[in-house]
């Protein structure tokens, strides 16, 4: 039975469109997340989520309730300065470290850019220590060598599974591949 | 179905022998065998993917054509990177609504009804006095998805499908689109009767519209009658849709996006 917490970006920048991601990054991506999670619960599998921007919040425990990850995905519509997705990997190992299931994953959902808060190498790592499988998946543009290589050598040093979705399908289906197992 | 095939040669003496030897009880039976063999080394979803991209067959055929249930063949080609056409782009008018109040769902219809949080929005439909018909020919295809929604407690009762009787035979011209079999009782059943068509498949409501029938999406209800719904109710209903995944029209997502309902 899969364990697995989404943690999506809510920075100002994934309020911005992109290609097939509309009307912006944010919302093209809770759907895609609401078609991935619906298949995790159908293999009897729990979802949690939490939310980052300069800070992470977890918003949704640990559950088999669809309905509970919908209205909080209804409620999602602001966004926030600063980006920092180390916070928001060390929140969601806290949802996940009560669980005794061999399947954990962390999905981070985010257009790429971390400028704050707990180093991504050191959270990856600590999820790793955790039994814990982050997948980053990066979507739209995703302009930052610098980033590009972080999550390049983090994936090199399996600390992380980094994939990029440069369109909506490609995230659906990215989404659908991790969901499997 | 009768194929003819000329087989000649070696084959054809390699056939005959099986048969003299017993193996088989006849050549045709022996070239049947082959065929179940050969078809079953093809991976019937990769072509059934080729129809859905390149042919512009339905949902339900493809569902038909590869022997998969509409869950597995929906993940397939999501997995493919392709999005299935269910849903609707934007909301039709709503001339026919209202004057007319047998409805007709076709699989696709049954499919999203049961997979979503629509129950308790059919119960709103009739209590404003439609009725909600299928052809006999998908009695089992109901069954089959209301058994399993009750299973998962996804409902608390069955939702109430009549099942209609036949007003006449007419017949439909299939061009530029593949059907399966239960998509072409629904169009020649909404024909003869005159019922309004309830498809989530885009394609097949683009073709019946061709055909001069009246056909909507389970969204154009949802849009007409969403102040009967609350609040979370239909926000619920939305996120349950695009789950599917359902297309929801840029009226329903604009909704969706302001919480201005």
């Amino acid at each position: 039975m899969p364990a697995v917490v989404y943690a999506v970006d809510v920075s100002i920048s994934m309020a911005k469109s992109h290609g097939d991601f509309l009307p912006h990054k944010l919302a093209a991506s809770l759907s895609a997340l609401a078609i991935s999670a619906k298949r995790i619960l159908s293999r009897k599998g729990k979802i949690g989520l939490v939310l980052f921007a300069g800070y992470a919040s977890p918003v949704v425990p640990l559950t088999t309730d669809y309905d509970v990850l919908a209205r909080a995905l209804g409620m999602i519509t602001k966004t926030y300065e600063g980006s920092a997705p180390g916070d928001a990997i060390v929140e969601s190992v806290k949802l996940l470290r009560r669980t005794y299931t061999s399947e954990k994953k962390i999905i981070i959902i985010s257009d790429g850019e971390f400028n704050t808060g707990t180093p991504i190498e050191h959270a990856s790592l600590y999820a790793r220590n955790m039994g814990i499988v982050v997948h980053y998946v990066t979507v739209g543009a995703l302009q930052q060598v610098k980033i590009k290589g972080i999550l390049r050598e983090l994936t090199d040093r399996k600390l992380l599974e980094w994939n990029h979705a440069n369109s909506k399908n490609l995230l659906i289906s990215l989404l659908m591949n991790v969901s499997k197992g | 179905m009768v194929v003819s095939v000329d087989i000649t040669g070696v084959l054809e003496e390699r056939l005959r022998r099986l048969v003299e030897l017993g193996l088989y009880a006849s050549v045709a039976e022996a070239v049947r065998e082959g065929v179940r063999r050969l078809l079953s080394t093809i991976d019937l979803k990769e072509i059934a993917l080729k129809l859905y991209t390149e042919k512009n067959a339905t949902l339900n055929y493809i569902c038909e054509f590869s022997g998969s249930s509409c869950t597995e063949i929906i993940d397939y080609l999501l997995e493919k990177e392709v999005l299935p056409l269910l849903g609707a782009t934007e909301i039709k008018d709503k001339p026919v609504l209202g004057e007319q109040n047998n409805i007709l769902i076709d699989p696709s219809a049954i499919y999203v009804l049961y997979n979503s949080r629509l129950s308790s929005f059919v119960s709103i439909l009739k209590e404003l006095g439609y009725v909600i018909f299928i052809p006999r020919s998908l009695k089992s295809y109901l069954e089959v998805l209301e058994a399993r929604a009750l299973f998962k407690k996804n409902m608390k009762s069955p939702i109430g499908i009549e099942i209609g009787t036949e007003c006449g035979k007419t017949s439909i011209h299939e061009k530029g689109i593949i059907i399966s079999s239960l998509e072409r009782d629904t169009l020649i059943y909404a024909k003869s009767c005159g019922y309004i068509l309830i498809t989530e498949d885009i394609r097949l409501r683009q073709f019946a519209e061709k055909l001069g029938l009246h056909a909507y999406s389970w969204l154009d209800l949802v849009y007409f009658y969403r102040e009967k719904l609350e609040k979370t109710g239909l926000e619920e209903l939305l996120l349950s849709l695009k789950a599917i995944p359902v297309i929801l029209p840029y009226q329903l997502e604009t909704l969706l996006l302001t919480g201005q309902y």
